[in-house]
């Protein structure tokens, strides 16, 4: 008769909460990404902007601080007025650092899993591939998050407060636009650079292929454009139709005759197909099996 | 194994081996197309749109098929000059060139050319010529399709006199050595990137800027550009805007041997880069 | 060193590779004849450091190396005469089995049809023929391995390095793989082989090269490296006999005998001796004047894997 020593025993200790454990990518993909010197030094000049921001708002509301410059409030307010164009430039430079920061850390978080054969040994563990792409986008999330609507609605009430008088309540516009339209950029961007390395095996060349979204795509639609003037070509866009977006949502106009002619309704249209797309992209992508023809 | 030394041994043979050489620059050639280029939709997607802007355009010529002077303007500025050199090229070649050695290396299949009897320096120079086969082999295909497209609209005679009896083929043949000097050009610059880099997408950013900032820029940094040396041997001049400074276009001979000289030292440096490269694939 | 032991043999004359502050090998001497030479050493101990270096592929901090009176180098000349399967388990992309192993041989020079022949020739001694058509990324681990191996044979060369070779391969493919090596070697070929698995590295190499922690421990061949351990290890025998008992007492007369240990159900006796030649003789002169029968005599730690043990495993290495 043969004799068992059953001498090995499974875990029966406390699991995680099972809606947690996407948070498992992040938490490495962050390591990674801050323990470069290169990247540290980048997210810190990220917040130049917004720096500068603060310190404008807050020359507004001191006196005693503008004298001491010998800047005149009026002159100050005449040239810098914080109001609706005052948060979008701003924010709209903070869009640009968020594809600078794509471009940076979005290639190396499918691509390599990818290349190396490690999406089988996720996803042969108790982890959906839904969770797998929520876990490297949230990634891009935050640190988007980071450097785009947090510091941006921190001026807001910033703002709101040195002002007082209701000037929040009467501004909410902007607080909205800033919420709203830097999530809808960052969904957009993470989404797109996901998909790119999902689909392009080498960080490199997902990077390329990240500047021929964003820097080629509005070129053959301005080419487009003028080609044969109209506004279609911003179907193609995703950063010119983002500007519209941007322009509506802060109320303004966008600047240019153009692009003021693309309907609203059809830069959302874009941005939504943009992620659409992305979607569908990752879906056949990411899988735990590949087919080799 | 008897039969060992029966092998013929290429190596072998008097003289300078230039025909060796010749017959391994061809090998890896060959091996580098059927890797890497045959199935490169993005590639092929990038120069189909030159073209495919040029077809849009002949929905608006048609409404007036005799102004042969604004399709030679609408190709030089739009098509060629704004979107295909500026854009499409530029970065077409930091895609092909940029990857050329670092794709085989995070691919941890360089060292199978490491391993064959050939000099690193001739491996360098295959891959350079492997990029420009293709890439001058699409994207002057392209120009030659889109300027073809963009007068096809027009009234047959007028285009006929245009190409036959006017400067029509002369402005296709300058935009062809165009496009091959571009490809020589960013080609070698982003080969070296490829070398001093680990990923070519972030100082081809800062070179696309500075590019693109080119027509503010003072004379003396011109000459910093290739674009300032490309835009010189346009056979159409095309206004840059009112913010432009306003310089001296280099001669002919001084734009294409110094774009020639450029990629020479360019591929020569990254050669001697590749003497002294170690297969770790450590950060692959 | 005469110039002819210098153009037959792989030399590493004091040679040194640092990884920055990392010690990846340190002042080897080594001169490698023809024939089979296992590379035996704990992961992390510097033999693939070595099998790079020879090829070129990386360059020693210190030190020459020259295979068969070429150095890394010279690319051209070397690789005519040496091929090497490398541990990266890695292929170009888009390519077929025959693709790969035919590319390669072009880029070696060789006119179409000659590369097509022999890279047919080197796919058949690695059976391959039937999945040859087929794109080497769908292979399986053992078929990869022996793709690598045909192209690191298919310009026959008269060196092959082969790390790892018998990695991922079924114990038939093993059996045929090692048949191979054998055939080089036999035909003159040197070929260096690195493995862990230590029985079989004992089975087909002619001589071997123990390394640790970067240091050369041990070269040449098995029997001459166990022989010289013979103080500080005294060796093992086994003989089995009918009165073990009797003659543990005989062998205790002897100096050179340091334990004699009789086996469980007194079927034989377990003797440790400091000379080994010495003892062989003493047991002859023992079974004839106490009549003894004696079933078998064999070493009983002669081979690589006690000579491992002795020298790398008490080190802390680990396989």
């Amino acid at each position: 008769m043969a004799v068992y020593e059953r001498n090995y025993g499974r875990y029966r200790g406390e699991l995680t909460p099972e809606w947690s454990r996407f948070l498992i990518l992040p938490r490495y993909a962050w390591k990674d990404v801050l323990d470069s010197r290169i990247f540290v030094g980048f997210l810190f000049l990220c917040f130049l902007l917004p720096f500068a921001g603060l310190l404008m708002i807050y020359l507004h509301h001191n006196l005693a601080a503008l004298k001491f410059l010998n800047l005149p409030l009026e002159q100050l307010q005449q040239a810098l007025p914080i109001n609706a164009s005052f948060f979008r430039r701003g924010i709209e430079f903070q869009s640009w650092l968020c594809f600078l920061l794509a471009l940076s850390v979005g290639p190396a978080l499918i691509a390599p899993d990818l290349r190396n054969n490690g999406l089988p040994l996720y996803l042969s563990r108790p982890f959906s591939r839904t969770e797998y792409v929520l876990g490297k986008m949230m990634v891009l999330v935050s640190l988007m998050s980071l450097i785009t609507w947090i510091p941006g609605l921190l001026l807001f009430f910033f703002q709101g407060y040195l002002e007082g008088g209701g000037w929040l309540a009467d501004n909410l516009r902007i607080g909205s636009a800033i919420f709203v339209g830097s999530w809808s950029w960052i969904l957009v961007i993470s989404l797109v650079v996901l998909a790119i390395s999902a689909w392009v095996k080498w960080k490199p060349v997902a990077r390329i292929s990240l500047l021929i979204v964003f820097f080629v795509l509005p070129g053959f639609a301005e080419a487009l454009n003028a080609a044969l003037d109209t506004w279609w070509g911003y179907l193609l866009s995703l950063s010119t139709a983002m500007t519209k977006v941007w322009a509506a949502l802060f109320g303004l106009e966008a600047g240019e005759t153009r692009l003021d002619q693309l309907p609203l309704w059809a830069a959302w249209l874009t941005l939504t197909l943009g992620c659409v797309l992305a979607l569908w992209l990752l879906s056949r992508r990411i899988r735990a099996y590949e087919v080799v023809r | 194994m008897s039969d060992l030394t029966a092998t013929t041994v290429p190596g072998a043979r008097a003289g300078l081996p230039w025909g060796q050489w010749w017959s391994q620059l061809r090998a890896i050639v060959r091996l580098e197309l059927r890797k890497g280029f045959r199935r490169s939709f993005g590639l092929l997607l990038l120069a189909l749109m030159p073209p495919f802007i040029a077809a849009m355009h002949m929905i608006k010529a048609v409404r007036d098929t005799s102004d042969i002077a604004g399709a030679t303007q609408v190709f030089a500025g739009l098509i060629y000059q704004a979107f295909t050199l500026r854009i499409v090229i530029f970065l077409a070649c930091v895609l092909i060139f940029g990857n050329l050695i670092r794709r085989e290396t995070l691919d941890r299949s360089l060292h199978y050319y490491f391993l064959s009897p050939v000099r690193r320096e001739l491996l360098v120079v295959a891959k350079y010529v492997t990029g420009l086969i293709v890439s001058f082999g699409l994207f002057g295909t392209t120009t030659v399709l889109a300027f073809v497209l963009t007068y096809l609209p027009y009234d047959s005679t007028a285009v006929s006199q245009f190409l036959f009896h006017g400067p029509g083929l002369g402005h296709l043949a300058s935009y062809l050595l165009v496009t091959f000097l571009a490809c020589l050009g960013y080609g070698a610059v982003f080969l070296f990137f490829g070398f001093f880099f680990k990923s070519p997408a972030m100082p081809a950013l800062v070179v696309f800027g500075w590019e693109g900032i080119h027509f503010l820029l003072p004379p003396l940094l011109k000459e910093i550009s290739v674009i300032h040396y490309l835009q010189s041997l346009c056979p159409v001049p095309v206004s840059e805007g009112p913010l432009a400074m306003l310089s001296d276009a280099p001669a002919p001979w001084v734009s294409i041997v110094g774009l020639c000289a450029l990629a020479v030292v360019l591929v020569a440096v990254s050669a001697w880069k590749i003497r002294r490269m170690e297969i770790t694939y450590e950060e692959a | 060193m005469t110039t002819d032991t210098t153009a037959s043999r792989v030399h590493f004359e004091n040679v040194s590779k640092f990884y920055g502050d990392v010690l990846g090998v340190n002042r080897v001497n080594l001169s490698i004849p023809p024939g089979i030479t296992g590379l035996v050493g704990p992961n992390g101990s510097g033999k693939t450091t070595l099998m790079n270096m020879m090829v070129g592929l990386i360059q020693p901090s210190r030190g020459r190396i020259s295979v068969l009176g070429i150095t890394p180098g010279q690319p051209e000349e070397l690789f005519r005469k040496v091929g090497y399967a490398s541990q990266y388990d890695a292929f170009p992309p888009g390519l077929t089995g025959y693709q790969f192993i035919e590319s390669y041989l072009r880029v070696h020079g060789f006119s179409a049809r000659e590369a097509e022949a022999m890279a047919w020739k080197a796919i058949e001694r690695v059976g391959l023929v039937e999945p040859a058509k087929r794109k080497v990324a769908g292979y399986s681990k053992g078929m990869r391995q022996r793709i690598r191996l045909a192209q690191a044979l298919a310009h026959e060369p008269a060196v092959m390095v082969l790390d790892e070779p018998l990695n991922g391969l079924d114990p038939m493919a093993r059996a045929e793989a090692i048949d191979l090596f054998r055939e080089l070697a036999d035909g003159g070929l040197h070929v260096i082989v690195s493995s862990h698995i230590l029985h079989e590295v004992d089975l087909i190499s002619d001589q071997v090269v123990l390394i640790n922690g970067g240091y050369i421990v041990a070269e040449g061949d098995i029997g001459d490296v166990r022989d010289e351990m013979e103080e500080e290890h005294p060796v093992q025998v086994l003989v089995r006999c009918d009165r073990p008992s009797l003659l543990a007492s005989k062998v205790f007369e002897q100096d050179h005998v340091v334990e004699a240990r009789i086996l469980d159900k007194g079927q034989g006796l377990l003797v440790r001796t400091r000379d080994a030649d010495k003892f062989h003789l003493v047991l002859n002169d023992i079974v004839m004047e106490t009549g003894i029968a004696v079933e078998a005599v064999a070493p009983a730690d002669a081979d690589v894997n006690a000579v491992y043990q002795y020298l790398i495993g008490s080190n802390g290495g680990k396989l």
